[in-house]
């Protein structure tokens, strides 16, 4: 692996919260790795499990999923239906002895722009750690 | 009486008394095959063996089938399969069942041989089948041989071979109904002496089974070997009874893009394997339906290139069951667990 590799990671980020709080990170210039793409989603729930699987196949080394905090979500409980289709998508990846902790789910609220910088840090460092992802490089997906 | 005699003469009295319209069991088309069938008339009947070792399909399927526009206004007995039940039960959570008038009976089940072992062979009849089935006469689909839900407590209906003297269940208001009209000696609680007898060989073989997917299967490299021969035709999700939505996400327009986004992919690993998506179809099945996947192998049976997708599924559901400390169909009341949530559980680390 190269010294200076750098993961992918792409971003679902609910629009009522997380894609609040990371523009607010952007616009007050606090600095995070810009190793994220950002995809604006209605919410947290309106991710399927195939998208983050899309991703991990299609060449990022990480996926992170942003929603509201619990009793917060703007469509009542999208986002607990988040947590438990991650849940299950991390279980599948631990049953079949795939990365699982390359999947990462954060309650960030609007306000939340620090917490945006220091999650995104924290997984950019880890994801760095864990190196490039088997799964992103396997032409045979 | 022999063996599944019991199912039939139930059955043909049943239909004699006019207490139900019609009966859904296996009906041998060949020596080597046999089909679920809805049957009215008493003669067809005669040859009916209904606990032959064979497994076409998961007759869930065919319920589902018969109730979508209308349930039957008189009642249809059918005669089931434990993982069939269980997918039933899933079937009726997920309100792809309308549940009237259909009489569930299932019977102690000893497993199934693949179809493929019986190519140009006879399937046994089911009385030879048991008798001989522990000295390892036969050799059962892997998804049987470590199946550990070989009784079913959902039923109407359960009819035991397991215990010393093979005994009818009345399981149910319904089933207990039935039976009074029949005039059929049953009992209303079920011994599980030899269940547990049977179980313990079963549970055993399942801890094997999952040892030997966990060393052959898992990491990615084994994963996209376990996988290579697939030729992404979906027959394993078009014969799965739990795999319900009308336009499968993954035959969907989101699986189409720009003939730049293809290049795109390929340049990427210097390579796009054609059918394209083979492994996000898998995984991304399992997350949609793992909560309710019955263990049935009905997928493996329809897989053209003998991929062992069932004992996979089988695999990857329990873990993700044992979740949610569910496990699918084996009770009416116990809720979806993609249906619900708690506010306090799991939360990200
Ligand atoms: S995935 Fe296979 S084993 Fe599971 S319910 Fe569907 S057909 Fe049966
Ligand atoms: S794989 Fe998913 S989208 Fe396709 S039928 Fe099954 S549950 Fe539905
Ligand atoms: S039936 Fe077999 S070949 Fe067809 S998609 Fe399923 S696993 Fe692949």
């Amino acid at each position: 692996m190269p010294d200076n590799f750098e993961p992918k990671i792409v971003g679902f980020f609910c629009n009522w919260c997380t894609s609040v709080a990371a523009d607010m990170a952007g616009t007050s210039r606090m600095e995070y790795p810009a190793n994220v793409r950002p995809i604006r989603v209605m919410c947290s729930g309106s991710v399927d499990p195939s998208y983050v699987i899309r991703a991990l196949l299609s060449g990022a080394d990480g996926v992170i999923i942003g929603g509201c905090h619990p009793g917060d979500c703007h469509y009542i409980s999208g986002n607990f239906k988040a947590r438990r289709r991650i849940a299950i998508l991390r279980k599948i990846f631990e049953t079949l002895g795939l990365e699982q902790e390359r999947i990462y789910l954060e309650w960030i609220s609007a306000s939340e722009g620090r917490k945006f910088v220091q999650k995104i840090t924290e997984f950019t460092e880890k994801l760095r750690k864990m190196g490039v992802s088997e799964l992103s490089q396997n032409w045979e997906s | 009486m022999a063996t599944s005699d019991v199912l039939t003469e139930l059955s043909k009295k049943a239909l004699k008394d006019g207490i139900i319209g019609g009966v859904i069991t296996l009906k041998r088309t060949a020596p080597d095959a046999a089909v679920h069938a809805l049957i009215t008339d008493m003669e067809m009947l005669e040859d009916v063996d209904s606990m032959i070792p064979y497994f076409p399909d998961n007759c869930a399927n065919f319920i589902k089938r018969i109730t979508k526009v209308a349930p039957p206004n008189k009642p249809i007995l059918a005669i089931l399969k434990p993982c069939e039940m269980r997918a039933v039960v899933e079937l009726v959570k997920l309100v792809q069942i309308q549940n009237k008038n259909i009489i569930y009976a299932t019977f102690d089940c000893y497993g199934t041989i693949a179809r493929k072992d019986l190519k140009d062979k006879e399937i046994p009849k089911s009385q030879e089948f048991i008798k001989s089935v522990s000295d390892g006469k036969f050799e059962l689909r892997e998804i049987c041989k470590s199946c550990d839900y070989i009784r079913s407590e959902t039923a109407d209906i359960s009819y035991l071979t397991f215990e010393k003297d093979t005994l009818i269940v009345a399981q149910t208001e319904t089933g207990k109904n039935f039976l009074e009209k029949l005039e059929v000696q049953f009992v209303e609680s079920a011994p599980d002496k030899g269940l547990k007898s049977v179980l313990d060989i079963k549970l055993k073989a399942k801890t094997a089974l999952y040892e030997n997917l966990k060393s052959e299967c898992s990491g990615t490299d084994n994963i996209f070997k376990t996988f290579a021969h697939c030729i992404n035709c979906h027959n394993c999700m078009t014969n799965c009874p739990v795999c319900i939505c009308k336009e499968c996400f993954f035959e969907s327009d989101a699986m189409d893009f720009e003939g730049d986004v293809f290049l795109d992919l390929a340049s990427r690993k210097g390579g796009l394997r054609a059918p394209t998506d083979v492994m996000l179809f898998h995984i991304g099945r399992m997350a949609h339906m793992a909560t309710s996947c019955v263990a049935c192998g009905a997928c493996e049976e329809a897989c053209p290139e003998d991929i062992i997708v069932g004992q996979i599924f089988k695999w990857i559901s329990e873990n993700v069951q044992s979740i949610f400390e569910y496990k699918s169909g084996r009770d009416w009341e116990e809720e979806l667990p993609l249906k619900t949530f708690r506010e306090e559980e799991l939360e990200p680390k």
